[in-house]
């Protein structure tokens, strides 16, 4: 009776934000049901059993298009070059490639090649070459390009199962415009020079370099629109 | 003075033994028994006695011994006893009356009077089951099983499980399953819900029984067990079973006349994964009824919930029920929905668990633990715990992950009781209004209460209360 | 020439910070060249390949978590990936479940069988609450299990069904409240490391019976068993059925030649039935000892004892050690004026110490069990936790009306690791209190315990000693000196 076979349910709390197809969690629960996770308490077999969230709200994760500040996009960019390498792998390969896949995808060029060398390229469990994928589907959307933002994600479904079960549940999600809270913060701060430094500070809490990796791919597809703001 | 030495088992303070060389004492992780009430525990132990194991152990060699067929599928009022007296619906769980009734077990016993013809509209139904007019009566009471509210109407077609072995002449039964979405089980009662009934009783009944009837009976032993090595658990994922069934099916219903049904028939089986869980549960119902009234036994021969109540049936008190309310089951609800949305748990599905399938097969189906937020090791952990308050594996229904160790089967009342381990049962999360459907999955443990109940009465039924 | 290697964790996740730090510390190792640790995606296997990271024969799916080392040897570059596997996995086996613990009698009697088939499980000590002990242990009887049991609030009506069933099935269900035992050499509860002898001792009393049995170890004789048998054991209600039983199992100890009894004086027909029995052994050769606490000592076919100190010196006199408890030289001569306190731990050594102060003429002492529950309220017994006691010691000195101070010291095992310092530091706070006030506080004491119980019987009598306490070898002649001193001694 668990409906449409297996889905994969991301529980977080608000230091990691929503995601597409999971539910978010007061910290005092998420802390509990971490916990008992973790123990696995023998004497009651299933790790979560018991646990009774609060009132269940539903929230709209979809990009849509907002007012790109060019002084904004400057600043963000100026941030990607964060270092992020582990071991022998450097994220900066994956998001050196992110401005072709923006381009290739406006003008409906083929981006076949491009995704096969970024989906699940890279270090970290969702791999660099992934973040910066979706980071381009949401800066694409951002930039009102939504169209060839589907067009891409279209793209990117036949290739999740290169990448990691983890990747798949996000990238599935970005393909059809769904992108999870962290996303929406690096993307808020597209709007201003004043919103951008929040964004790259947030950005670099993420991960090893996700969060450095999402918002290179956030910038490349943003710097695509055609009507970018200049500041006053 | 002490032969073989001092070999201590600690219960309590580890001071107690700090002299005792530290190799030659296991200090026991105790809890209290008997859910923490001395004189239940104080019953539990005076009746786990020899003539107690005795007749459990006869108990638990009937239901292993147990290999019910799936003959056919009739329609209910030819196969169900007392069904066509009268009007009659039967429902899931212990007994009840109706105004004390769960919204989708209300909902699901309005459907099945408009689906019998009975009423002509809703409101006319609700007034007909209020004014008493139609029988209502626990589906275990007929020999047979539904899942969530359970509900069985004359009309219904069912399977119809028979025994192979030398106690012949056993039945049982169960409905057909329906699919996800809208469906009467939730409470349901729509056109669309009496539509598909309608086909389910004129052309799935019809056509998937004469496939059945032309291919041979389905041996459930031999189907869950093969499901178990493929990933099914034999409650809340029924995919491996309902494919070996479908793929074993399907020539034989290809093979009849009407193209119309034959496409409609496979069309339905390929898009509902639960189709065999009602095979399990036959199955499983057979099975533990082949225990029932073996005197002085404290196997547990029935678990099923009626949305407000508990019901627990043991095999030295034949068929009384020990009840006890029963909460929302706790688990994970599907984006929109929370415990406030749903109703306590509910169905005849438990049976599965008494014979030791579903929660206590978790080890086969790692699928299941994930999506409750768990892992493979907990699903191991899980069936682990529960040979603890079973009496033996099932000898045909063996593991993988386990090393092929059967599932641990037949519940013993007093391990639950000495253990205090509650049987834990894999469950489906109905929303509390009829017909929403169902809004989470998850795991949850028979209540205590009727545990404590059932060995008090044990107790008497032996004069050691 | 270098070498490469690499080993695949199939769907591990570890959070990338945490991989950050395991890829940087293994590439930091001597003669490691690089290192990868990556998800085995076919992209991150095409990006091994294309950078000579990929060795031959690597096989590993999306999910799987794959570290490649590239190092100088084969032995540098497995070494590396065995530490990189470490620090992977210590963060595992922190989460991994352990084996479930054994919860029941009946599963610990699997999990010892699994350790050692030919080492089953034996012995029961139970320390729950109360109202389950019994049903703990009819479970451990009927398994087979010798029980020792220590919870107290054991109904009595509990006690005389679980001692009928051992008895039926010749098994020891020691107490319930029993405190002491040492059975084949091992203790048991609050006991004392006692050599082993001859003397197999029947106890109704906890420090009764580690009094007794050290005396013994003392006076070189040592025993051979020791069972409680709880305090109510020798009551009409219960009517000895555990002595009864502990006396079978006496007789037919080969390593047993003296039989002791040590209790309260039992229930009259009780008495009188155990004093026929003990006779009856008597009479086949093996010399029996009751000590009665308070009884008059008589000699006949079994030698009769009222205290501690009596019984064991006659169960040492018939093992054949006798036991030496002359009075120390330089005892004091007088004792400032005052009356008796004695601050207690053990039940059964204040229960003596009344006796002989009564039989000594003190009639204004006042004796405190501070183990009583009257007392602990809840709190640890003073054997375990010295505090409580240390307290109304300090107290003392500003207690006009008290001259002599009288206590006991227990060790051994589960006593308090160092019970002495306590009693040393307060005795300190009370001397400076009452001098302070222009008097004098003696204190007089003995302390229960051997030469080779863990907290060092010399140490603890020297802290002791150090602190002016009198001791004497028996908590029995420490009495009967506080006796003498305040009715012929006391300074005026």
């Amino acid at each position: 009776m668990l409906g449409a076979g297996r889905r994969q349910l991301v529980i977080t709390s608000d230091a990691f934000g929503l995601v597409p197809g999971g539910m978010q969690v007061r910290p005092p629960e998420f802390a509990r049901l971490r916990r008992d996770l973790a123990r696995r308490d023998p004497a009651r077999g299933a790790a979560i059993h018991g646990w009774r969230p609060a009132v269940v709200e539903p929230a709209d994760l979809r990009v849509t298009a907002i007012d790109i500040d060019s002084a904004a996009l400057d600043l963000l960019e100026r941030a990607t070059t964060a270092p992020g390498a582990i071991g022998a792998f450097d994220p900066s390969r994956q998001r050196a490639e992110a401005s072709a896949l923006a381009r290739a995808a406006r003008d409906g060029a083929d981006v076949a090649d491009t995704l096969l060398r970024l989906i699940g390229a890279g270090p970290g469990s969702t791999p660099a070459g992934d973040d910066v994928v979706a980071g381009v589907l949401a800066g694409l959307r951002a930039a009102g390009l939504s169209e060839a933002a589907a067009e891409l994600g279209a793209r990117v479904l036949p290739l999740l199962g290169r990448t990691t079960a983890a990747s798949t549940h996000y990238l599935e999600a970005a393909a059809t415009g769904r992108f999870a809270d962290r996303v929406h913060a690096l993307v808020a701060g597209l709007r201003s020079a004043r919103s951008a430094p929040a964004a790259i500070r947030a950005a670099a809490t993420f991960g090893a370099s996700s969060g450095t990796d999402l918002l290179a791919g956030i910038v490349a597809g943003a710097r695509i629109t055609p009507a970018i703001r200049k500041s006053a | 003075m002490i032969d073989g030495g001092l070999r201590i088992l600690n219960a309590g303070l580890p001071l107690i033994v700090e002299a005792v060389p530290p190799a030659d004492v296991l200090q026991l992780d105790w809890r209290p028994p008997g859910f923490g009430d001395p004189e239940t525990a104080r019953l539990g132990l005076t009746l786990d006695d020899e003539v107690t194991v005795a007749a459990n152990k006869a108990a638990i060699e009937r239901v292993h011994a147990s290999r019910p067929l799936i003959t056919g599928i009739r329609p209910a009022r030819e196969v169900v006893p007392g069904i066509a007296e009268g009007r009659t619906l039967l429902h899931a769980g212990p007994p009840i009356e109706f105004a004390r009734m769960c919204g989708p077990m209300r909902g699901a016993l309005i459907g099945a009077t408009l689906f019998e013809g009975w009423a002509d509209d809703p409101d006319a139904a609700l007034a007909l089951l209020e004014s008493g007019a139609i029988t209502l009566d626990p589906c275990h009471h007929h020999d047979a099983v539904g899942p969530m509210a359970g509900v069985l109407a004359p009309s219904m077609p069912v399977f119809v499980a028979e025994e192979s072995t030398g106690d012949s002449g056993r039945r049982a039964y169960s409905s057909l399953n329906e699919g996800l979405g809208k469906v009467l089980r939730f409470g349901a009662y729509d056109s669309e819900v009496l539509t598909r009934l309608a086909w389910m009783r004129d052309v799935l009944g019809p056509t998937v029984g004469a496939a059945i009837e032309a291919a041979g009976p389905i041996d459930t032993t031999s189907l869950i067990s093969q499901a178990l090595a493929m990933g099914d658990e034999g409650h809340n994922r029924n995919l491996a079973s309902t494919s070996l069934l479908t793929r074993r099916l399907a020539p034989f219903i290809a093979a009849q006349a009407e193209a119309a049904q034959i496409a409609s028939t496979l069309e339905f089986l390929a898009g509902n994964d639960h189709f065999a869980l009602n095979i399990s549960m036959a199955g499983a119902k057979l099975a533990m009824d082949a225990a029932v009234g073996v005197e002085n036994s404290t196997l547990v021969t029935t678990m099923a919930r009626n949305g407000v109540e508990f019901g627990l049936r043991v095999a030295a008190t034949g068929t009384e029920w020990f009840t006890t309310p029963v909460g929302p089951a706790d688990g994970l609800f599907f984006p929109g929905y929370g415990p406030e949305d749903a109703n306590p748990d509910l169905g005849d599905s438990a049976i599965t668990e008494t014979l030791g399938l579903g929660g206590f097969a978790m080890a086969a189906s790692p699928a299941i633990t994930r999506f409750v937020g768990g892992t493979p090791d907990d699903a191991l952990e899980a069936t682990r715990s529960m040979r603890r308050i079973t009496l033996a594996p099932h000898p045909a229904f063996p593991l993988p992950p386990l090393n092929f160790a059967g599932t641990p089967s037949g519940i013993d009342l007093l391990a639950v009781i000495e253990t205090g381990e509650l049987p834990m049962i894999n469950t489906g999360i109905a929303h509390k209004e009829a017909g929403v459907g169902q809004i989470g999955a998850g795991i949850v443990r028979a209540p205590s209460g009727v545990f404590a109940q059932a060995v008090r009465r044990v107790a008497e039924l032996r004069g050691v209360a | 020439m270098t070498s490469l290697n690499s080993r695949v964790f199939p769907r591990l996740y570890r959070d990338s910070v945490a991989l950050m730090a395991i890829a940087s510390s293994t590439e930091a190792r001597d003669g490691v060249d690089r290192v990868g640790a990556v998800m085995a995606t076919p992209a991150n296997i095409a990006i091994l390949d294309e950078s000579a990271m990929l060795p031959t024969g690597l096989t590993a799916a999306p999910d799987d978590l794959v570290i490649v080392v590239r190092g100088d040897t084969d032995e540098i570059v497995a070494e590396a990936l065995d530490a990189a596997e470490a620090a992977l996995t210590s963060v595992e086996s922190a989460r991994r479940n352990e084996d479930r613990p054994a919860a029941t009698i009946g599963e610990g009697i699997q999990a010892m069988a699994a350790e050692d088939s030919d080492r089953p499980a034996t012995m029961a000590a139970i320390s729950i609450p109360g109202t389950y002990a019994a049903v703990v242990a009819e479970r451990a009887l009927r398994d087979g299990l010798h029980v020792f049991c220590f919870s107290d609030n054991v109904p009595v009506e509990d006690e005389i069904r679980v001692k009928g069933l051992a008895r039926e099935r010749r098994l020891l269900h020691m107490g319930p409240d029993c405190g002491t035992a040492i059975i084949d050499g091992v203790p048991l509860g609050f006991a004392n490391v006692v050599r082993r002898g001859t003397v197999g001792i029947v106890a109704a009393s906890g420090t009764g019976a580690q009094e007794v049995s050290r005396l013994l170890d003392l006076a070189g004789a040592g025993i051979s068993q020791l069972i409680g048998v709880g305090g109510r054991d020798l009551s009409a209600e219960v009517d000895g059925l555990m002595t009864d039983l502990a006396l079978d199992l006496l007789e037919d100890d080969a390593d047993t030649g003296v039989i002791a009894i040590v209790s309260k004086p039992p229930a009259g027909p009780v008495a009188d039935r155990l004093l026929a029995r003990l006779a009856a052994i008597a009479q086949k050769g093996t010399p029996t000892i009751a000590c009665f606490l308070g009884a008059e000592d008589t000699d006949g076919e079994v030698t009769v004892r009222g205290t501690l100190e009596g019984g064991a010196i006659a169960a040492a006199a018939a093992a054949g050690h006798p036991l030496q408890v002359d009075a120390a030289s330089g005892l004091p001569t007088t004792a400032p004026p005052g009356r008796v306190l004695g601050l207690y731990t053990g039940g059964t050594l204040a229960s003596e110490a009344k006796l002989l102060l009564k039989r000594g003429g003190v009639t204004d002492a006042e004796v405190l069990d501070l183990g009583d529950d009257e007392y602990t309220a809840g709190k640890p017994h003073p054997m375990i936790d010295p505090e409580a006691r240390a307290t109304r010691i300090a107290a003392a000195g500003s207690d006009a009306g008290v001259g002599i101070l009288l206590l006991d010291l227990v060790i051994g095992y589960g006593a308090s690791p160092d019970p002495a310092t306590p009693v040393v530091e307060a005795i300190g706070a009370a001397r400076a209190a009452a001098a302070a006030d222009g008097r004098e506080l003696l204190v007089i004491g003995s302390v229960c315990g051997t030469p080779a119980d863990p907290q060092g019987l010399d140490r603890q009598r020297g802290l002791l000693e150090g602190a002016g306490v009198v001791l004497t070898p028996t908590n029995a002649a420490a009495a009967r000196l506080a006796a003498t001193l305040h009715t012929t001694g006391a300074r005026a």
